[in-house]
């Protein structure tokens, strides 16, 4: 059975009523509802400027999960792809950026439970850049072997508390706009977070990097 | 139960949440359990910070992002692998359903013998009688001479 293809967007196909290239500034200034729009209505320019806006943002989150840049870079283009076949889903009730990250989250897990991620080696890290507050070699030895050892105990914490630590640490989210990403309560946010941050603090004691209070 | 409480109340406050900012840190000035509980959630994100690094894909990168996702738009979608496995569990789930609906409504009627309508024998000089007891059973009664096998 033959599956219909998607409609393809191109640029001698914008509507002439919605985001005509006459005025490429009025895509960069428009708000993302109307970008929505545009682009819900087959207007590429619109679409390539959600990219641009949120691609960082997507970008970063698949990173934290999967510490490879070439992985979270094919993860986002599949966040864009699936953004933009969902597009005339999107209801707006939440920010455009909040839904992206959404099913962003929802990727990476995806990802991580057919993959079954497993921590890179410290060979395979990438190295990172010593804080220019750290001036002392064995401080900054210290501290990258900390992170180096938080990294290993995120990767092996189960998908939702991952999520939520991600989203919290790394993405610096607040409880309500998590909730809206994990599509749950502000309250299941708060227990997720407690119990991922009491899973890591065991997993560093164990490791010896933290000290058991 | 109230041990877990505060240290969320804790772990929210030092999340900024507005909330609970002010409960934290009266718990964490009070109490030595909560303050260390603080300091371990303050190690773990300093941990965190220590290896923080922002990664982006910059605007000389974002033409090939971008045209991998156009790419991936124009792709012809694949058949979803689970519509083959669903179809196979709802066939599956017919053919159970049809099953079960055979054993529990009933197939044939079930064989009632309740009525006797002949009696006979092929053995030479014996005579094949039969009655109806008052409870429904049916007796047949074969009467054959007395020095025959």
């Amino acid at each position: 059975m033959d599956v219909p293809r998607e409609p393809v967007l191109r640029y001698d196909s914008v509507p002439m009523d919605k985001g005509r290239l006459e005025n490429p500034g009025e895509v960069r200034s428009a708000e993302d509802a109307t970008l929505v729009e545009w682009a819900n209505a087959g207007n590429a320019p619109a679409f390539e400027e959600l990219v641009r806006r949120y691609r960082n943002e997507v970008f970063a989150l698949s990173y934290h999960f999967v510490r490879q840049r070439d992985t979270a870079w094919d993860i986002s283009q599949e966040v864009f792809i699936k953004a933009y076949r969902s597009l005339r889903w999107f209801r707006g009730d939440a920010g455009f950026k909040t839904w992206l990250m959404r099913i962003a989250a929802n990727q990476c897990k995806d990802h991580l439970k057919k993959r079954r991620l497993k921590t890179a080696s410290l060979d395979e890290r990438i190295q990172t850049e010593m804080p220019s507050s750290i001036e002392r070699p064995d401080e900054a030895l210290e501290a990258r072997e900390l992170g180096q050892a938080i990294e290993r105990a995120v990767a092996a914490l189960p998908a939702k508390h991952q999520v939520a630590f991600v989203l919290r640490e790394y993405e610096g989210l607040s409880y309500d706009e998590m909730a809206r990403v994990m599509q749950c309560s502000p309250g299941t946010v708060m227990s997720r977070l407690h119990h991922a941050r009491k899973k890591l603090q065991h997993a560093l004691v164990s490791m010896g990097v933290m000290e058991d209070v | 139960m109230a041990w877990i409480t505060w240290k969320r109340v804790i772990e929210a406050g030092l999340d900024g949440e507005p909330e609970y900012v002010e409960r934290a840190k009266a718990l964490v000035a009070f109490h030595p359990e909560c303050a260390a509980h603080n300091r371990r959630l303050v190690a773990l994100r300093a941990g965190v910070a220590a290896v923080a690094r922002e990664e982006t894909i910059g605007d000389a990168q974002f033409p090939a992002f971008m045209a991998g996702v156009w790419e991936g738009i124009e792709a012809p979608q694949r058949s979803r692998p689970g519509f083959w496995a669903a179809f196979s569990l709802v066939a599956a789930a017919l053919v159970a359903a049809t099953a079960m609906g055979y054993i529990l409504l009933g197939g044939p009627e079930p064989v009632n013998a309740t009525e006797v309508e002949y009696v006979g024998t092929d053995l030479e000089d014996a005579t094949v009688d039969w009655y109806n007891s008052s409870n429904g059973v049916v007796t047949i009664q074969v009467n054959m001479q007395d020095d025959d096998l």
